[in-house]
């Protein structure tokens, strides 16, 4: 049962791949839509200050445990994109 | 002759119960059904909009009709509703269920009324009601609609977007032979064509058949409510429906215990006087059907004999359909599903004075563990669940505070008071100083040392009778379950707020101190309501208390690390979490209050209540779940764990009706410290209750929860306090 996605958004793809750099510690342009978010290493923490930082940049509320009910960035991304849509 | 009037059901207390002056008012030709086609008359007559197809709908649909033209009509179509007929269409049926079956199995959020119950009955119906038009959706929604057709004095509105409903369902039915049906099998519409020669109306046909496809929606509402019924039970007595030959020995009791029928009306003709109540002309008689079904439960205890399809002419056709039916879909049910287990706070309801049924049944499919986020692994099963709660090496309680340290450093934020709480809340606690400070407790709420305490829970429990008497709208959780906790543990615990109103405004919301990955904007507001709780804690009062405060004991401990600021935090956390006594004791009694009378005989008797606790805490204790931390990789089965990943314990399918050893209170180290006090409560306010109010019983359907994702907490459980002991069962 795969949900259909949204396109994901660029300015957000962009901002998440920013965020998520800087708490993992990686080069951005080793996070590609398709990346795992748990390979890359992020924590609980990082889940929930990242959707702080989501939800203050694109006035939406974002409760951090939809971060790991996605398995890719673009799969959030677009979850994010939809929600930005709904607004 | 006027319409019947729906104020009607405002007085319960003249409901006709009796089972006898039931069947003798159906039999009674001095009343007549609800008079549907005068009610349109007069609304025309005023200068109303007309309504087509209900005007048709009332002259040709049984429900309505009256006299000859209702028995012609009866007599004609009887022989495709028998049973005999209906054996034909036991594999049609058998195939719905089957690939509702499938549904469900694969439905994300699997609900089953609407993937199961719903989805077979219109598979079934479509061939057997001679259905085949419009997108499935579209049709059930037409179908629920008009199904309230028979409630009185409904709005123009309503009356106007049933009308359009009827008409479009018209639209779909059809003579033709159904794809993918055995031929031989005539549907309902076919049927009737052939006889067209035997129906005092021929013009009629259409809306015979319409009526059979929206009225044989009771089937699936009956169907939806028996399966909450059976499924708020424990898991042995689901599995039960599973056995060979369930279908012989209970569906008549599921019969008698889950019509979707709440009550049936008629309207006296002339003056009339039935089992002693005198009717005047035009008088509307109400039946309360679940009241005399239960009569007659105590007279046959199988429940062969009930009331649930009425009974004279106008007795509802389609009760062996629902024998078919319901004695088919609930053994598939459970065959498949032996560890349904359903959500009963996620639980909707659709009511009006003359029916209940559930339209929304959430369900966790199988007891089986498995990993449901990246960084959470959900546990289902009890010996799982029971090997983890024992291991302290492999598994730790949430590290609440290392977790807010890190986040404070990293966001640069001060979590002060929410630190301060995570480092003095006992589930998050670890080593030395949680060992030191359970022993503390234990001291003051350990089972042993309650008695002392056992004098202010019953004065507690008497007064909250006595505000539930007095309520001019009785609630079982604004009048008993909430006066009861906050009487008992503020006292206990020694929280002692300067201001008691605006203290209990601001404490519910400690409870959300064990969501998972609280939001910071959240984190923010729980500390803030933390900080001024704390400042406006005094020094509980001691004297005319049987036993000493936790409090006051506590700082007269020597306990390692933990100043007067901890001591406070410690306690005004065990007060978060004791509003799970509050929560546990409203669930038990809606538990109790929604079982069939003879099923909850002994709820006033101390002795009853004791023995049946256990299974009730394991069906109703109010918390969701228990979180472990992973202090390394480790593995449950099939699933690999990483270190500080989350396991979350669901207790829905874990304790399912355990009984003894299930882990309501958790088990262990961490075993609830508040067990003790909970039960003590529990074994008095429960059968108090009942011995003061014998005739209690819910108004049906009408409790609402509370949105809470770690607790199943109802907000409101209104109740009928019933006549004491004269003629309520």
């Amino acid at each position: 049962m795969t949900r259909t996605l949204t396109p994901p958004a660029p300015e957000v793809v962009d901002f998440l791949t920013a965020g998520i750099a800087r708490f993992t510690k990686q080069d951005p342009a080793a996070i590609r839509p398709d990346s795992v978010l748990v390979d890359l290493g992020l924590q609980s923490i990082d889940a929930v200050l990242l959707s702080g930082e989501v939800e203050d940049h694109f006035q939406i509320e974002l409760d951090p445990a939809t971060i790991f009910s996605h398995e890719t960035v673009g799969s959030f991304a677009s979850d994010i994109t939809k929600r930005l849509g709904a607004r | 002759m006027p319409v019947v009037n729906s104020s009607a059901w405002d007085t319960p207390d003249r409901f006709v119960t009796d089972p006898d002056d039931v069947a003798a008012l159906l039999r009674d030709p001095r009343f007549t059904v609800g008079q549907l086609a005068t009610h349109l008359d007069q609304i025309a007559a005023r200068g109303g909009p007309r309504f087509p197809h209900l005007t048709e709908m009332a002259r040709h649909a049984f429900a309505f009709q009256t006299g000859e033209a209702h028995l012609a009509a009866r007599r004609a179509t009887a022989a495709f509703f028998a049973a005999p007929a209906l054996t034909a269409w036991a594999p049609v049926a058998d195939r719905a269920f089957a690939s509702a079956l499938d549904r469900l199995e694969a439905a994300e959020a699997p609900d089953v009324m609407r993937d199961y119950c719903e989805a077979a009955f219109l598979d079934f119906v479509r061939a057997f009601a001679g259905c085949p038009g419009g997108d499935d959706e579209r049709v059930l929604e037409l179908i629920r609609l008009a199904n309230n057709t028979t409630q009185p004095m409904l709005s123009l509105k309503t009356l106007g977007r049933i009308d359009a409903a009827l008409g479009e369902l018209l639209g779909y039915l059809s003579t033709d032979p159904m794809p993918g049906v055995d031929p031989s099998l005539e549907g309902f519409p076919a049927f009737l064509a052939r006889r067209k020669d035997r129906l005092s109306d021929p013009a009629a046909a259409p809306y015979i058949a319409l009526s059979a496809l929206v009225g044989s929606h009771t089937v699936a509402q009956s169907l939806a409510l028996a399966l909450y019924g059976l499924l708020l039970g424990d898991a042995e007595h689901w599995r039960a429906a599973a056995e060979p030959g369930w279908t012989d020995t209970a569906l008549d009791r599921v019969m008698s215990l889950y019509p979707s029928t709440l009550t049936l009306v008629r309207m006296a003709e002339d003056e009339v006087n039935l089992g002693g109540c005198p009717f005047h002309k035009g008088e509307a008689a109400v039946m309360d059907v679940v009241a005399a079904n239960a009569e007659l439960r105590r007279r046959v205890p199988d429940g062969s004999a009930h009331l649930s399809f009425g009974a004279g002419p106008h007795k509802c056709p389609g009760a062996p359909l629902s024998q078919l039916f319901l004695g088919r879909a609930i053994p598939a049910l459970a065959r498949r599903f032996p560890q349904l287990a359903l959500h009963r706070d996620g639980v909707r309801f659709h009511v009006t004075p003359l029916v209940q049924y559930p339209v929304a049944l959430p369900v966790t499919r199988d007891a089986q563990s498995r990993r449901l986020t990246g960084r959470m692994v959900e546990i289902r099963d009890l010996d799982e669940a029971r090997a983890i709660v024992n291991d302290d090496e492999t598994w730790s309680p949430p590290r609440m505070e290392p977790y807010l340290t890190a986040l404070a450093d990293r966001s640069g934020r001060d979590f002060g008071p929410a630190r301060l709480v995570a480092r003095n809340a006992m589930f998050f606690m670890s080593g030395e100083r949680h060992a030191a400070i359970r022993r503390a407790v234990a001291d003051s709420l350990g089972g042993n040392r309650l008695a002392r305490w056992q004098p202010l829970i019953e004065a507690e429990t008497q007064a909250a009778l006595a505000r539930l008497a007095a309520a001019p709208e009785p609630d079982l959780i604004a009048d008993y379950a909430d006066p009861i906790f906050r009487g008992i543990a503020g006292p206990v615990l020694g929280i002692a707020p300067a201001d008691p109103e605006r203290f209990d405004v601001l404490a519910p919301i400690l409870q959300d101190v064990l969501e998972p990955w609280l939001p910071i904007r959240e984190l923010d507001r729980l500390q803030a309501v933390i900080a001024e709780i704390l400042d406006g804690l005094r020094p509980p009062a001691t004297d005319g208390l049987p036993g000493t405060p936790l409090l006051t004991r506590l700082m007269d401990e020597d306990l390692p690390d933990t100043d007067e600021t901890d001591i406070k935090a410690l306690v005004l956390v065990m007060y978060g979490a004791s509003f799970n006594m509050a929560h546990t004791l409203g669930n038990i009694l809606h538990h109790l209050l929604t079982l069939p009378p003879e099923d909850r005989k002994g709820a006033a008797d101390p002795a009853w209540i004791d023995a049946e606790l256990e299974r009730l805490i394991s069906l109703c204790a109010s918390p969701k779940y228990i979180y472990r931390m992973a202090r390394g990789p480790a593995r449950i089965g099939e699933i690999e764990i990483r270190p500080d990943e989350t396991l979350r314990l669901q207790l829905l399918s874990i304790d399912r009706g355990v009984g003894t050893g299930n882990l309501a209170f958790g088990h262990g180290l961490h075993r609830c410290v508040g067990a003790a006090l909970s039960k003590r409560m529990l074994r008095t306010a429960l059968p108090a209750l009942f011995a003061r109010f014998p005739g209690l019983a819910l108004k049906p359907q009408r409790h609402r929860y509370f949105e809470m994702t770690q607790t199943v907490a109802l907000a409101t459980l209104p109740c009928r306090l019933g006549s004491t002991g004269k003629d309520r069962p």
